[in-house]
């Protein structure tokens, strides 16, 4: 009988836990559980709203910090400084980091505003001086040599020859924008004005964004004064820069030049000693920005789980889940907690009764990872139900084989997995594309599909599109008139049977034995092959699609069998397992025993192999009839009493998955309704099974036994549970039930019961309909199959071997022929067709298989775990350099 | 069908938009989320309840919270998302984008002058502008001394050129800066209901309803704020009024009107506008025209949201979502001012 196991086969024994400490251990014992990696937090004031919990305003300071550690992280992009990642022994805390912090963001701001200053006026100056250095004739209308950004000139206007006569603005402005100021100075002033320009030779750092800017220096000569105050406001919308300088004093403009000289030099000087300083903060940062990240994240995410804890006085509780085996872990980490806080008073564990649904968890490894990731993405498993992940892991890639069943192909996938595997650890330390990602998170599930490819590929003897001989004897010949065939056959002439291939014929070959394995080379490049493969094909697609689904019914007796629901073995399993294998299995029977018959004799007895097809219509259609010499075995009337026998049962489990768990319900449910008051225990509606052995095992499973009750109903004649909590019961599908002290409990008792009858009536339709469907749907094994070979055969013909024939005997077309062949198998067989067969395969697990038995109703174990919160080096490094 | 294409053939060009619309449609803060943002004591706590919205982490960057930075952040996101979705617009959804923002456009041309008019510097103003409304060269609207200049120097070549005529008046007094603003928004109106019209389709249905209620909605509120008013003849004040919309008919009625209950009898033929003034008084202000109107302008829009296949989703998700940024500014004032019995005046967008 089953004994709590624990596991991939069924998730982790779970534990509610309750956990007291002394209020000032709290922070210490949360955070050596958080690296201990194994607890769930229960939320404790889901009713207090995030801003009034407790240590809300930690959270805040934390966030604030990041706040700062993002403005650094910031700084060290724009400097380019190489950061450290180790990580440091000794412990900061969030009281020790937040003011040193603050005051260097504090410095670091002050610093770049003085930066920003000083570039500003450094390149105030520079402007200037670029307007100052300006030939005199640049001023005056001298066309000259210089490359100029733009002349506009209205005749007349410079006739007059005086200058002085004029007003003019000089000014430097981004190039971008001088078109624009062109423009609107022009309309400005209704074309009365001159204006040129001229690039400046060194671009400018913009002192905000430290991006380089192209500038030019303009002039813009104008007569009226009432114009001046629109070009200057024009300039200021413009953010371009006027600059005074005299046309007429030449004198003057020397001297203003070997003063803004002077002040930029001066200039230079101090920002390079500011830049200097600045540096030293930014190695300063550099060294410890990942120590500090680290150390604020590892602060938030305590101060969030301890938002969950309740308070009592100078005790903190707090309710956690955890694996059962994890206890001790955690107990360990308790006591160091408490050498660290230096806590009064130890802090302990209680283990508590609970009704509550317990967090699934499944120890996985690297290897079944990637398979459980496909169950889970399903659906999570129920707590302690079976987990279809373990027998994934093979049948996943084998049907995967079964519809990609190709040797040359498997390999490519097999290398490619390998390559993977092999790249593992570098591969894990980078930042990877998110579809390269996910392929490299499968890459055992890679493996594992690329040999099962192989080994099909082998069965049926397929290479791209090739077929392997290995040199044994072939048994079949096929011989192309009566006179070949007396020359090469065994045994005469022995027809081979087809659907539509009476000019098939086929025969043993003269001392010639079984093909060693897989399919007979012979085959190959036959006009039969196709039919001959399809048949097999199809016939073993749905030899695998019925045992895989009675796998599914094993696996639901054993959730049956484990939680002590005989009323679901008996009226579930058992009607189940019958209807399918009285009507599918016995054709999977059929299939195998027409494999068997020796036909040749056989037909030396006039009984001609019948098809699997008709024999199964009429069964089903025919009520089991056998036309005249149509039967497998025995004989026409033995099979058809079979049949018989068979078709009536299957029919008749209909019924008896349909009835009796609605009807069970219901006399549990009106018992229950007739003895309201008495508490105790009870005889209800066991309809197996001994109630005291039950109840017995219920206590020493005490813990998920409850869960157990929670999940599938089988205790729900037992008196109510201590705690008081809501119990569930169900008919095996997760139906909400009803709590006994519930007042208003018996009218929904009533809806319930309707509830509970239209699921069965659902459950039955979809499980008979199923059987039928289910079995069809596992043909897509053949399909698929079918189309990777003839894809794969057509591409070798036609795209490689066509253009080797037609080749003049330069290699020319022939190599343009392989290239085409190469490319389709890349794109067309490799890839998309083997995420066909992906996907197929997915199916089938999560349809065909896992609507046998699994719930996948449950939870996720989602631990504290701080190695999962903490950025690692890697994604640091990609986080201060800037690539995301 | 239209320009847009319909059922077979909307999807292809603007098909993800759409769907990036409506996911961005669904992302509006609903009636849970305001109350309890309106629960809040402090800034801080209104920060951690957007984190928790589709505003996500957009205050994570800032040191010190003010409702300006809260209204600003919210605003970029708005922006952000407009650009988006204008970069990626194949035509003519692009220049339906555009028409959006022509109005924001307008709005920053009279903020400008007004402003400049007042004394104030250039940066200072260009920074209080709209960002949905740049244009380049809008700073150079400073410089223009009267409306000729306006035109001249940066409105002939912007694109809200095109609504802009010229008039008898050139100086930028107070009435004036009305009536241009006026003359400009009639001309909006009637150049985007005809672009509308040319785009055909759901679209036309949706934006008929839509601009036609803007229109509407114009013309009311502009004949109540003219009573009276002695600078405003009575056949200019027509003029004013946009050829479009419900009213078009009484348009010459409304235009000689000088009194609420002149206008309630004017709009008795139409029952969905003369629903939103029957009650109309001057005191209450919860009870304003203005608050009606708006309410009815976002059911038009959330009906606009229900709808697919048509580009009025685009043009109401830019409206409720300015609503929204609207009303988080007026909660973060009302959380800091501590007029808590104020805070629920917000525009309802989703009723509880």
């Amino acid at each position: 009988m089953p004994s709590p196991i624990s596991g991939l086969w069924r998730s982790e024994d779970m534990v509610l836990m309750q956990l007291h400490m002394q209020r000032e251990a709290a922070h210490d014992t949360i955070l050596s559980l958080g690296h201990s990696g194994l607890v769930e937090f229960k939320d404790l004031n889901t009713d207090v709203s995030a801003f009034q919990r407790l240590f809300t305003n930690d959270v805040r300071r934390c966030e604030e910090t990041e706040r700062r550690l993002r403005y650094f992280e910031d700084q060290l992009r724009r400097s380019r400084m190489p950061i450290n990642l180790e990580v440091p022994v000794q412990n900061e805390n969030l009281d020790t980091l937040e003011p040193r912090l603050e005051s260097l963001e504090q410095e670091l701001r002050e610093l770049n505003g003085k930066y920003e200053q000083l570039l500003d006026q450094q390149n105030s100056s520079l402007e200037f001086k670029a307007v100052l250095e300006q030939p005199p004739g640049f001023f005056r209308g001298d066309t000259g040599e210089q490359q100029q950004l733009g002349v506009r000139e209205t005749t007349g206007l410079l006739e007059t020859g005086r200058s002085g006569a004029l007003r003019y603005i000089c000014g430097v402005i981004e190039q971008d924008k001088y078109n624009l100021f062109d423009r609107l100075v022009y309309r400005a002033t209704r074309g009365n004005m001159f204006i040129r320009a001229t690039p400046c030779e060194t671009p400018f750092e913009d002192p905000f964004t430290g991006k380089q800017q192209e500038k030019a220096v303009f002039v813009v000569f104008f007569s009226a004064q009432r114009v001046y105050d629109k070009i200057v406001k024009l300039c200021e919308s413009l953010q371009a820069s006027t600059y005074p300088y005299n046309i007429d004093n030449p004198r003057e403009v020397q001297q203003m030049q070997s003063k803004v000289n002077d002040t930029i030099t001066n200039l230079e000087r101090t920002i390079t000693a500011t830049k200097a300083v600045r540096a030293e903060l930014h190695n300063n940062i550099a060294r410890n920005i990942y120590a500090w990240k680290r150390t604020v994240m590892t602060e938030k995410s305590c101060f969030n789980i301890l938002n969950q804890l309740s308070y009592k006085g100078s005790t903190v509780v707090g309710e956690c889940w955890a694996p059962k085996d994890g206890i001790d872990t955690i107990r360990q980490a308790l006591t160091e907690a408490d050498r660290a806080s230096k806590a009064q008073v130890r802090s302990f564990l209680e283990v508590i009764d609970t009704d509550a649904i317990p967090p699934t968890y499944f120890r996985t490894n690297k290897y079944t990872e990637g398979f459980q990731d496909i169950v889970d993405s399903y659906g999570m498993a129920r707590y302690k139900e079976v987990n279809p992940g373990v027998l994934t892991v093979v049948s996943f890639p084998f049907l995967f084989g079964v519809m990609y069943g190709d040797v040359g192909h498997g390999i490519f996938i097999t290398l490619f997995a390998l390559a993977l595997i092999f790249a593992e650890a570098k591969l894990q330390a980078q930042k990877l594309n998110e579809i390269f990602e996910m392929i490299f998170g499968g890459r055992y599930l890679l493996l594992g599909m690329g040999i099962f490819a192989i080994w099909m590929g082998f069965l049926y003897n397929d290479m791209f599109g090739l077929v392997l001989n290995f040199g044994s004897a072939p048994y079949w010949y096929f011989p192309t008139d009566a006179q070949d065939a007396m020359a090469k056959c065994d045994d005469g002439y022995v027809r081979w049977h087809g659907v539509t291939a009476d000019h098939t014929q086929a025969c043993k070959l003269k001392g010639g034995s079984v093909y060693g394995f897989g399919i007979d080379p012979m085959w190959a490049d036959t006009e039969g092959k196709l039919t001959f493969l399809n048949g097999l094909k199809m016939k073993m697609a749905v030899i695998l699609g019925v045992m895989q689904m009675m796998v599914g019914e094993v696996l639901q007796l054993f959730n049956h069998v484990y939680f002590f629901d005989w009323k679901h073995i008996l009226f579930q399993f058992v009607p189940e397992v019958i209807f399918l294998m009285f009507t599918f299995g016995y054709m999977d029977l059929l299939i195998l025993i027409k494999w068997t018959t020796n036909w040749t004799a056989e037909m030396a007895n006039n009984h001609t192999p019948p098809l699997i097809l008709d024999t199964m219509t009429k069964f089903f259609l025919g009520v089991g009839a056998v036309e005249e010499g149509q039967y497998l075995y025995a004989n026409e009337k033995t099979q058809q009493t079979v049949q018989m026998i068979l078709l009536f049962t299957a029919v008749l489990s209909i019924p008896v998955i349909l009835v009796p768990i609605p009807l069970a319900e219901f006399w549990s449910r009106k018992n229950r309704r007739n003895f309201e008051p008495i508490r105790g225990p009870r005889d209800g509606i066991v309809l197996l099974g001994d109630y005291q052995e039950r109840q017995r095992q219920a206590r020493q499973r005490k813990g998920f036994a409850a869960a157990c009750a929670a999940c599938y109903g089988t205790f729900d004649d037992e008196p109510k549970h201590k705690t008081g909590l809501p119990r569930y019961q169900t008919d095996g599908g997760g139906l909400p039930g009803i709590d006994q002290e519930d007042p208003n409990a018996l009218e929904e008792e009533d809806t319930d019961f309707s509830e509970v009858v239209i699921k069965q009536i659902i459950h039955t339709i979809e499980y008979v309909l199923g059987c039928v469907s289910n079995t069809a749907s596992y043909l897509r094994l053949w399909a698929l199959s079918l189309a990777h070979a003839e894809l794969s055969e057509v591409f070798l013909k036609y795209a490689w071997f066509r253009p080797l024939f037609v080749d003049p005997g330069i290699g020319i077309v022939a190599w343009g022929g392989w290239s085409a062949w190469f490319a389709f198998t890349l794109g067309v067989l490799l890839l998309m067709e083997s995420l066909s067969a992906f996907l197929h395969a997915l199916r089938l697990h999560w349809v065909e298989f896992q609507n046998k038995f699994y719930h996948g109703d449950g939870r996720k174990f989602t631990p504290y775990a701080l190695r999962e919160i903490l950025p690692n080096p890697m994604q640091m490094k990609a986080l201060v350099s800037g690539e995301e | 069908m239209g320009l847009t294409g319909d059922l077979w053939t909307f999807n292809v060009g603007c098909g993800g938009l759409e769907a990036i619309v409506h996911g961005l449609a669904n992302g509006l803060l609903r009636q849970e989320d305001y109350h309890n943002i309106t629960q809040c004591d402090s800034l801080e706590d209104m920060k951690l309840h957007l984190a928790g919205t589709d505003y996500g982490q957009f205050l994570q960057n800032e040191a010190t919270l003010s409702s300006k930075v809260i209204t600003e952040r919210a605003l970029d996101r708005l922006v952000n998302d407009f650009k988006w979705l204008r970069a990626n617009a194949p035509w003519p959804l692009g220049e339906f984008l555009d028409y959006i923002t022509y109005e924001y456009m307008i709005a920053n041309v009279l903020k400008l002058i007004s402003g400049a008019r007042s004394g104030k510097g250039t940066l200072e103003l260009l920074q209080k502008t709209h960002p949905l409304g740049q244009f380049e060269g809008i700073g150079a609207l400073t410089a223009a001394q009267n409306i000729d200049d306006l035109y001249d120097l940066v409105l002939g070549d912007s694109p809200i050129g095109k609504f802009f005529q010229r008039t008898d008046r050139t100086d930028f007094d107070e009435f004036s800066m009305e009536y241009i603003r006026s003359l400009l928004h009639k001309n909006y109106l009637e150049h985007f209901y005809k672009f509308c019209e040319e785009i055909g389709g759901d679209t036309w249905m949706v934006m008929k309803d839509l601009l036609e209620f803007e229109a509407d909605r114009f013309v009311v509120t502009l004949t109540r704020n003219t009573y009276g008013v002695k600078e405003l003849q009575k056949d200019e004040r027509k003029k004013l009024f946009p050829e479009v919309g419900q009213l078009v008919t009484v348009h010459e009625d409304l235009a000689n009107i000088d009194d609420d209950d002149a206008l309630k009898d004017k709009l008795r033929p139409f029952p969905d506008l003369y629903a939103l003034v029957q009650d109309l008084s001057m005191d209450d202000p919860a009870n304003s025209l203005e608050n009606k109107f708006m309410e009815k302008s976002v059911q038009l829009h959330k009906d606009s949201l229900q709808r697919q296949f048509h580009y009025g989703s685009f043009f109401s998700l830019v409206k409720l979502r300015e609503l929204e940024v609207n009303n988080l500014m007026w909660i973060a004032e009302c959380i800091i001012q501590n007029h808590r019995h104020r805070i629920n005046e917000y525009v309802n967008i989703f009723e509880a």
